[in-house]
């Protein structure tokens, strides 16, 4: 706006020098003063955003008085002041050009010059008070800006009063000393767009701090979230092992030595002995600082390895279990250990959920879902699992089974996120329980990039 | 005071098994149960002694079991044992009255002692009732005057006072308050108090 407006000042200062009479210098000058209006108006404004203060009784008088000028000056042509012949010429910077006073041509330009006035009564207003603020980035522009502008104000006005009366005889040249404004203005945009750069740059290494902050805290909550669960699940045949010791202890201080309850009580410690091995295995398995290992894998043949393994962990329960996975599914990527434990999860799920049922069943089956994924699906046809478990199913804490398998819907989840697939049960499905779980493809010469 | 029974419940049967070999062996009667639904279903009304039941099971797990409990204004102390105790489930357990907290790996003495604790708490508690009951039995032996004498008694009038307020002569008061007395077969006033206040409340809550 300000900028507008000393242009519009710099056009009519060129055409005043080559205006050859009164009356072209008269339109000439009304309209300098509107222009003068909008750089007056812009330069406010611009001190009101940048130091946020200033008076504004003082700006709008200032604004309103340059206002009545330049609307009362244009109706005030007396033609006596008309000078039909040509203008006296003068030399400068080594032109020939006209150098009219303005107040030679209306006798109500002295409401301009109260204007001006009014104009520089407000910037020095304005710098003082931001001059006064504690703030040191507002004292510093308060001193570069308001200075400057203040500077060009009184050099303006006063340059252009002692040429409106004739004191001075050259042409009317306002719009250079605006340059000073224009060095200091563009000197303040670099600097604020440094800052802003600066300020983004501190964002952005935050943010990424944070992030990183953030991953560190999921992986120990994950971290604990696991100790915790495997605690809970070694505690049992600990436990266990310790009341049957103690029991044959009793036993044994008993004068009538009972030989068939010991001999219970030690295949009790036995067996929950081999539990206790078997958990630290799947530990072991899970958490031993073993780097995932991406490999193209047949489906076909990680379910079956699956089935294999909980065939011979649940020889008791003998569910019957099925496969539907077309023969000419692509291989996906994975780390086979992993996903067989989420497999073997999701089976073990299956079968505690269908105990004592008549018709159980299981079913596996396969199918490619996209151009790049291929989605598993584990059915059974147990009771379903209710609502209010559903909610917690994947929370970690939530899992209150106690003789299931050592890792729950949790860790799977984890380990199919690493794997770029997803886990999920089937809500569209109530009358059977169907998890899902999709893999990504194996592409040739491609390595996983989790 | 019938015989003090020893409920165990754990969804966990190796432990079941092996915690109630040990407790009858020391010489507890003993009632395992798979699941905290099984025990209420089968728990009598008079049920005497404590239940010791794990804390993560299926179904329901042990604080829901123990707020199912209290719904029965069952008085059987509750022992929570847990094969890993993490500290938000033990506070809050012990908040809604558990009497103790054990791991499964507690060695023998401490369950033995927790459940000696236990008996020991629902045996006063058994008492205290039975206690309430007969006084709340007697109350209803007052006569009209004399239940309006032990009322300002409670209140911690003197018998000049009650008299006063009665408009009846201070030694009859001195006989109601005798006679009410001896019918509460209380000991002191204090006594009378506590079991007034706790007759009262019971009453509200009825």
């Amino acid at each position: 706006m300000a900028l507008a407006g000393i242009a519009g000042i710099a056009i009519a200062e060129l055409l005043l020098m080559r205006s050859n009479n009164s009356l072209e210098a008269f339109r000439v000058l009304n309209w300098a003063n509107i222009a003068t209006l909008i750089l007056i108006t812009g330069l406010t404004v611009f001190i009101r955003a940048t130091l946020k203060t200033g008076s504004i009784p003082l700006a709008e008088s200032a604004i309103g008085v340059r206002l009545l000028g330049a609307i009362l000056i244009p109706l005030k042509f007396d033609p006596s002041y008309f000078h039909p012949g040509s203008w006296p010429k003068i030399q400068f910077l080594g032109e020939s050009v006209s150098a009219p006073s303005a107040a030679a041509l209306s006798s109500w330009w002295f409401l301009n010059e109260i204007g001006n006035l009014l104009f520089i009564l407000f910037v020095i207003h304005a710098c003082f008070h931001a001059w006064r603020t504690a703030d040191s980035e507002k004292r510093r522009m308060a001193s570069t800006l308001g200075i400057s502008i203040f500077l060009f104000a009184v050099i303006a006005s006063s340059l252009s009063f002692l040429i409106n009366r004739g004191i001075l005889q050259i042409p009317y040249v306002v719009s250079i000393p605006f340059l000073l404004v224009l060095l200091m203005l563009i000197r303040e945009f670099t600097l604020q767009v440094t800052r802003g750069n600066e300020r983004h740059e501190l964002a952005k290494q935050k943010i990424l701090e944070l992030r990183e902050q953030l991953r560190e805290a999921e992986k120990s909550y994950f971290l604990g979230q696991m100790s915790s669960t495997f605690a809970h699940e070694l505690g049992q045949p600990l436990g266990s092992i310790l009341r049957n010791a103690e029991t044959a202890e009793l036993i044994l201080q008993q004068p009538s030595d009972d030989t068939k309850e010991l001999m219970a009580v030690i295949r009790d410690i036995k067996k929950d002995d081999l539990r206790a091995m078997q958990i630290i295995n799947k530990i072991r398995s899970l958490i031993a600082h073993r780097p995932i290992q991406f490999k193209p894998l047949r489906i076909q043949k990680l379910v079956e390895q699956v089935l294999d393994l909980a065939r011979t962990e649940t020889r008791k329960n003998s569910i019957p279990m099925g496969t539907d996975i077309p023969a000419d599914l692509p291989p996906v990527q994975g780390d086979e250990l992993l996903l067989q434990q989420v497999l073997l999860n999701l089976l073990n799920n299956a079968m505690e959920a269908q105990e004592n049922q008549e018709n159980a069943f299981i079913c596996i089956s396969a199918r490619q879902k996209t151009a790049d994924e291929i989605e598993l699906s584990v059915t059974d046809d147990g009771p379903g699992i209710p609502k209010e478990t559903r909610e917690h199913l994947f929370k970690p804490f939530r899992s209150s089974k106690t003789n299931g398998m050592g890792i729950g819907l949790a860790i799977s989840r984890t380990i199919m996120a690493t794997h770029q697939g997803q886990l999920w049960l089937d809500k569209e499905i109530t009358d059977r329980t169907v998890f899902r779980l999709t893999l990504k493809i194996w592409h040739q010469g491609e390595l996983g990039n989790g | 005071m019938g015989e003090q029974i020893i409920y165990l419940v754990d969804d966990d049967p190796s432990y079941l098994e092996a915690n109630a070999r040990m407790l009858k062996l020391s010489g507890y009667e003993v009632r395992c149960f798979s699941s905290a639904r099984d025990l209420l279903q089968s728990l009598p009304e008079q049920a005497s002694g404590c239940i010791v039941t794990d804390l993560r099971m299926p179904h329901m797990d042990g604080l829901a079991f123990q707020q199912a409990l209290r719904n029965k204004n069952c008085l059987l102390p509750v022992i929570f044992l847990t094969a890993y105790g993490d500290i938000p489930t033990t506070v809050t357990a012990m908040r809604q009255g558990a009497q103790d907290f054990l791991t499964k790996d507690a060695s023998r003495d401490l369950l033995l002692s927790a459940i000696e604790q236990a008996l020991e708490k629902y045996r006063s508690t058994r008492q205290k009732q039975t206690r309430l009951m007969c006084f709340k039995q007697d109350l209803q032996t007052l006569t009209p005057r004399e239940y309006q004498v032990l009322e300002r008694v409670v209140q911690g009038n003197i018998n000049k006072k009650i008299a006063a307020e009665l408009g009846i002569h201070e030694r009859t008061v001195k006989l109601h308050r005798s006679s009410g007395i001896k019918k509460l077969a209380v000991s002191s006033v204090q006594e009378l108090s506590i079991l007034w206040t706790q007759a009262q409340d019971q009453a509200i809550t009825d």
